[in-house]
């Protein structure tokens, strides 16, 4: 896959697939082939991001990765997603330990130490974060929910930009847009 | 504006990056552009274009872990102003490009925190008939584009599934499970159909199994 598009399409794919194996319905009847379907799918993620070198890719090899990280079910294989993942946030604006915290618990690894926090990751209460809990499953119940729900338009009552936004006289027409075109 | 707003961005990256750099130079340029935008979007013969592609710069730039918390929300208020110009799947260009920019970082999000979408796939306005063949001059972008549609709905799919946890035996709960298990075989046959249909240059090149290689690595090498 030379081609951006393709990588970052086979990374959703692949995402896809393992949650489509986590939450089939019927989950009890067919426990060893959605299994099976998500070690394949994790496998191959995992050797997608194992493979990236281009760095505009690591954000979104990285939120894959953990996600498909969490299905692996070997020691071997946990060892080697956990380097993965070092490599990749490294030059990244992601700290791997908290990505790697979440999958020591996924994968009831004994807690090494007690961190001590670096006041350069301190950084909480931010949307965008890879700090809270990776959702595994339907055992994880997460209060938090999209921020972005419901306050995400101008007609909502608490609408962005309060206090500064006026509707435009005119809606973006054809003609406006046509000198951005490239 | 625009210039500051990416400047900001280039900053705060270095600055997270890089101890050699702090993060004063990026605070100024966040600031600076965030009051040409709040200046900008009280006119109503503005620029929307501009504005709304500004905002979203300024959302990445709040993306991007920091000790300070930005006082504005420009997550919000860039995807506001994105559906504002009208911008969707079919957008072509700029337009096009914060759409799917805006809607992937939404989308990671989801994924990693096990949100429901703000906003439906199904207004995206994506071309899902992937029988029908078509010859444009990149059908990359289409086909990326159907995926992440595909990842969505999954994405939605699995926090629907999450809420509804009753085991019971009531005709209620098994008519629910019908139609989950209905709606979880047309997602899966989407995937079907993606992988089955698109095009020679979405798939690796070529795929090893670790086995026959004696390699290192567990993984499969997929290039």
């Amino acid at each position: 896959m030379t081609k951006r598009p393709a990588i970052i399409a086979q990374f959703f794919y692949h995402t896809a697939r393992i949650l489509l194996a986590r939450t089939h319905p019927m989950e009890p009847d067919f426990h060893m082939e959605m299994k099976k379907m998500q070690q394949a799918h994790a496998y191959d993620v995992c050797g997608i991001a194992a493979g990236i070198k281009d760095g505009s890719l690591s954000i979104i090899a990285i939120r894959c990765l953990s996600i498909a990280a969490i299905c692996l079910d070997t020691r071997e294989a946990q060892d080697e997603a956990l380097r993965i993942l070092k490599r990749l946030c490294k030059d990244t604006i992601w700290h791997a330990e908290n990505i790697e915290n979440e999958l020591r618990q996924h994968w009831n690894w004994p807690h090494p130490h007690h961190d001590t926090v670096d006041p350069a990751q301190m950084h909480s209460n931010h949307y965008y974060e890879l700090d809270q809990p990776l959702s595994n499953g339907p055992e994880i119940h997460l209060n938090l929910s999209n921020p972005l729900l419901g306050v995400s338009d101008f007609s909502a009552e608490k609408h962005p930009y309060q206090g500064f936004y006026i509707a435009p006289h005119h809606a973006l027409d054809q003609y406006q847009y046509s000198s951005y075109l490239i | 504006m625009l210039l500051k707003a990416f400047l900001a961005c280039g900053a705060q990256h270095l600055s997270v990056t890089s101890a050699s750099y702090g993060n004063e130079i990026a605070i100024r340029y966040y600031e600076m552009a965030t009051q040409d935008l709040m200046s900008l979007i009280q006119d109503p013969n503005r620029d929307s274009v501009l504005c709304a592609t500004a905002a979203l710069v300024l959302a990445i730039y709040e993306s991007i872990p920091s000790q300070s918390t930005p006082k504005i929300n420009h997550t919000t208020g860039s995807r506001a102003l994105i559906r504002e110009c009208g911008w969707n799947a079919k957008t072509p260009s700029l337009g096009g490009a914060c759409f799917w920019i805006n809607i992937c970082m939404e989308l990671l999000n989801c994924l990693h925190n096990s949100w429901s979408l703000s906003w439906d796939p199904d207004t995206w306005g994506v071309d899902m008939n992937m029988d029908h063949v078509h010859h444009i001059a990149k059908p990359e972008d289409l086909w990326l584009h159907r995926i992440i549609y595909i990842c969505g709905k999954v994405s939605d799919f699995r926090v629907g599934s999450q809420l509804q946890q009753s085991h019971d035996e009531t005709d209620a709960h098994i008519g629910q499970l019908n139609q989950k298990l209905q709606d979880w075989g047309h997602l899966n046959s989407w995937c079907d159909q993606w992988i089955k249909n698109a095009p020679p240059s979405m798939r690796p090149l070529g795929q090893i199994q670790p086995w026959p290689r004696n390699t290192e690595s567990v993984f499969p090498t997929i290039w």
